[in-house]
Formats: structure tokens, sequence, C-alpha cells
């Protein structure tokens, strides 16, 4: 095992598939609320970040490329997570 | 396993480079961008009818939806360690983990497939409320997007196969491989908002 | 013809491009109401008070949009032109696609308007057949958008195998071109959906859509004018050379 795991790619793989967990277990009632919604919301961006970096493999490309695919990951997230929330707080538009 | 374990001299090298075709990579982010939009549509809509969408959302199979997130990111992890192994000029492993890919892609589709007619057989459709036309859009697009990377996935493997990648020649891979990341980089979004948030 | 003329020729079709442009969103889509445009959710009697409310306009806008619409022809033949010299000249099978393409293209963004203006045409006529005209003239822009879907491919397949020093379209140009074609396929959406982002008056369906083919549109019409201008330069140096060779010297 901890072969397999010098690997950082095998560690990302084990990360990847453990949150993806985590994130059905928050909807299986493990938690509810908006508590729930903002930690699935997490995970997407932790999943997101690791998929650009290290499935990617930007982590080490110029930063400008870098900067582009985190910033969409990072827009992205905070635009859904803004709108989870307003519609949480049962404002309607 | 234990040749692609050590981190091969040739991923040193790859510091400050980005793999593949820049040109490509403007045509990936454009993709991620329409589908950012796709995505803030689709929670924008949700708000003020947050209880509609949730009754439609429990009637959806989320264990398929975990199922093809699982192969989706098994498969990312297959293609990115075909590159690698390509830099270690071990090519019978690249095109055997791309052959893997491969398998997990084809399989996302079946289940894909499954849970389509499922819903269809059961009088759901894509005009049956707006959970189920941006479900139906929405997973509908990114299908489209798989069978575009599985093409781009088959073609790599026979070139694999030919042993046309080695530790100078693996751009077209990379090129490839960024592709597919972004298809599954996409799923990471569509998995978690249509089946889990609520 | 001589060479000269022919280059002049060429630039004014290629200038056609942005004329298209301006005219396109002038009439077709600010005069003729269609920014934003009719909701497919929209009652009968709702869209022919739109119609009513707004007759002139509406008229003017698609009469004079069905003129200024084939300025986009004379553009699409320029580019044929250039993509052929890269092509090669036995069969040049994708600058034939691109060519016919733009034709068709024309014609999809004609007939739709054409709806819009027999809609207009009799204020009396019931409220559903307003609604039946509208219907018509949308479904056929925005299912019929693979004809232009190839158009874009075609030119975007010739500009990354351009081999010349300076290449008609760079590399990214065309990555984002055949992105801008893909980028119409939610549209088929609008076949079915009344209500939602992917119906025809909906972001996913209509603005973006649009909007990429319009960008790909100038785009593509910047380099197209560019490489007309670099003809137009090196064609009147051989002459000075030729002239020279004459004279002995």
């Amino acid at each position: 095992m901890k072969t397999v795991l010098i690997n950082p790619l095998h560690r990302t793989l084990l990360i990847l598939v453990v949150v993806t967990g985590a994130a059905f277990w928050i909807r299986s009632d493990g938690l509810t609320g908006v508590t729930g919604g903002i930690a699935t919301l997490a995970i997407v961006w932790l999943k997101g970040r690791l998929i650009v970096l290290d499935f990617m493999e930007l982590r080490h490309a110029p930063a400008l490329w870098r900067w582009l695919l985190q910033g969409w990951l990072m827009l992205t997230t905070a635009l859904i997570l803004l709108f989870y929330y307003i519609g949480r707080s049962g404002v309607t538009f | 396993m234990t040749a692609i374990a050590t981190p091969s001299p040739a991923s040193a090298a790859t510091t400050d480079r980005l793999p593949g075709d820049q040109d490509v990579w403007i045509f990936i982010f454009a993709e991620l961008l329409m589908f950012g939009a796709f995505f803030v549509a689709y929670i924008f809509n949700w708000v003020g009818n947050v209880e509609a969408y949730t009754r439609s959302q429990l009637t959806l199979d989320r264990s398929l939806g975990l199922v093809n997130t699982l192969l989706l990111i098994v498969s990312s992890w297959a293609v990115v360690s075909a590159v690698e192994a390509a830099r270690g000029n071990h090519s019978r492993q690249v095109a055997r983990l791309l052959g893997m890919a491969i398998f997990c892609g084809l399989s996302f589709m079946i289940v894909k497939a499954f849970e389509y007619t499922a819903k269809l057989n059961s009088g759901i459709s894509i005009l049956s409320d707006d959970f189920y036309m941006f479900y139906f859009c929405l997973t509908g697009i990114h299908a489209l997007h798989v069978m575009a990377g599985l093409t781009i996935l088959v073609v790599m493997f026979l070139n694999a196969r030919e042993g046309r990648y080695g530790a100078q020649t693996t751009k077209g891979l990379e090129t490839g491989a960024s592709y597919w990341h972004m298809v599954d980089l996409l799923w990471i979004f569509l998995f978690p908002l249509l089946y889990l948030l609520r | 013809m001589d060479e000269r003329t022919r280059l002049r020729y060429q630039l004014i079709c290629a200038w056609c491009g942005p004329l298209f442009l301006v005219t396109f969103v002038l009439f077709w889509g600010v005069i003729a109401n269609n920014i934003p445009n009719p909701a497919p959710s929209l009652t009968a009697e709702a869209l022919k008070e739109r119609y009513l409310s707004n007759l002139g306009e509406i008229r003017f806008g698609f009469i004079m949009s069905l003129i200024t619409v084939c300025f986009y022809m004379p553009w699409t033949c320029v580019l044929a032109a250039q993509m052929r010299r890269i092509e090669g000249t036995e069969m040049p099978v994708l600058s034939y696609l691109q060519l016919i393409g733009g034709a068709l293209t024309v014609m999809v963004v004609s007939f739709s308007a054409v709806f819009w203006v027999v809609a207009a045409f009799r204020p009396e006529a019931p409220a559903s057949t307003f609604q039946m005209m509208t219907d018509t003239g949308w479904l056929i822009i925005d299912l019929c958008y693979a004809c232009t879907t190839l158009q874009m491919v075609a030119a975007a397949l010739i500009g990354l195998a351009d081999k010349s020093k300076v290449p008609l379209f760079p590399r990214w140009v065309c990555y984002l071109t055949i992105w801008c074609g893909i980028s119409f396929f939610p549209a088929s959406l609008t076949g079915v959906l009344k209500t939602g982002p992917f119906a025809w008056n909906g972001a996913l369906s209509y603005y973006i859509p649009y909007f990429c083919w319009l960008c790909w549109f100038s785009t593509a019409s910047i380099y197209m004018i560019k490489e007309v201008r670099r003809r137009m330069v090196t064609s009147e140096s051989p002459q000075a050379s030729g002239r020279l060779a004459a004279a002995g010297i």
C-alpha cells in the first residue's frame, strides 16, 4: 500500500474517490441543510482543483494557464455557491 | 506498476510547460466557459423552485450517478498514467491504460443509457418539468462530449498499440488527455448539481 | 481582369463581412425587435399584440435584413477563394463545403425572416396565425444551424492545415471557430422546449450561440481583410521587379 501511495497520481485518485464517497454520504442524510450543500460544493471545488493540477498536469504549467483554469473553477463554484445560498434563504427573483 | 510508481525524469523536465497543444487549450477553456454558463443557468433557475427541483431530484437513481462519477475519475487517472508511461517509454503500458480508460468511458455511456431508458419508460421526459429539462439537456450535451472524448481515446489507443508514443512524442497524447480530463471535470460539477445538491 | 482589379473586388467582398454584421444586428436585431426576441411561451394573443404595437418597426427591420443578409454571400466567396488557394486546385472539397454552407446560411436566415414578415403582413389575421408563423420562423433559424457549423468547421480545418509563412488564420482562431460551431448544438432543444434557458429566447439557445456566431464572423473578417491587403502589397512588388528586369538591370 505504501509503495502505491508514493506515486502522487495514486494519491490523487484515492482522495478523489474518498471525497466522492463523502459527498454521497452527505446526501444520504450524513449532513443536512445548508451545511450539507456548502460541504458538497467545497468537495466540488477540491475535486476540480485536483483534476486541474494533477490530472491535467497544470501544477507545473505556465502560471497564466494554471490561473485561467483555477480561476474558472473558483468563479463557477463561487457563483453556484452564491445562488445556492440565495435559494436556501428563500429569496425569489 | 512499479515502473510508473517512481516519478520518471521526463516529468521533472515538464516544469513550466503546458502539456499538449496550446491552441487546443484555448478550445478547452472555451468549452469550460460554455458549461460554466450551463451550471449557473441551472442553479439560477433552481432558486425559487427549490422544493419542486428537490422532489424531482429524489426520483433520480443516485447510486448510478455515483458509479458514473467513479468511472470517470478512474478513466481520467488511467489517461494521466498513460501519459506518464509514455514519458518513461513504456509503450505497452500506454496502450493498456488507454484501453482501461476506454472501458470506463464506455461503461459510463452504458450506465447513462440505462438511466435514460429507465426514466423514459417510467414516463419522465425532457418536458416533464424544469428539473428534468435541465437533467436531460445538461447530461445529454455532456454525453456528446463523452462520445467525442471516447473517439479521441480510441484513436490514441490505436496509435499507442503501434508504439507511436514515447518520451519524445507525447504531444498528441497529452492533447487528447487534456480533453478527456475536461470531460471528467465537467461531470464533477454535474453530478453534485443534479443528483446531490438540495 | 487584371490582378489589381481582382484584388480590389476581393477587398470589397471581404469588407461585406463587417457590413453584414452591422446591418444584421441593426435591422434584424434592434429595429425588428429581436433583442429580446418573443418568448415561445407567449400566448397567441400576447404575441399578436407584440406584432401590432411594433408593426412598422418589425416590417421595416425584417424587410431590410432580408436585403442586407446577402452581404454574407460575397464574404463567403472570398473566404472560399482564400481557402482554395491553401487547399490546392484539384478538388477543393472543404472550400466547396464552406461555400455551400455559407450560401445555405443566407437561405436559412432569409426564410425564417420571411415568415415573420408574412405574420406582420395581415394584421387582421387571427392570433393563432401569428403564433404559427412566429414558431415556424424561429424553428427554421434555430434548427438548421448545422449548415453554418459545417461552414465553420471546413474553414477551421483549412486554417489548421495552412502551412504558409503568414497563415490565413492563427491556429487559436481555428479552434475557437470549431468551438463556436459546436456551441450551436443546444439550439436543437428549441424544437421541444417552450421555457427555460434552452428555449429559443433563452441564454443558452439564443444569446450565447448567436453571439458566438457573430464573434467568429468578426474575427474571421479581420484576418480575411488582412490577407487580401497582404496580397495587394505582394502583387505590386513583383510588378516593380518585373519592370526592373525588363529594363535590363
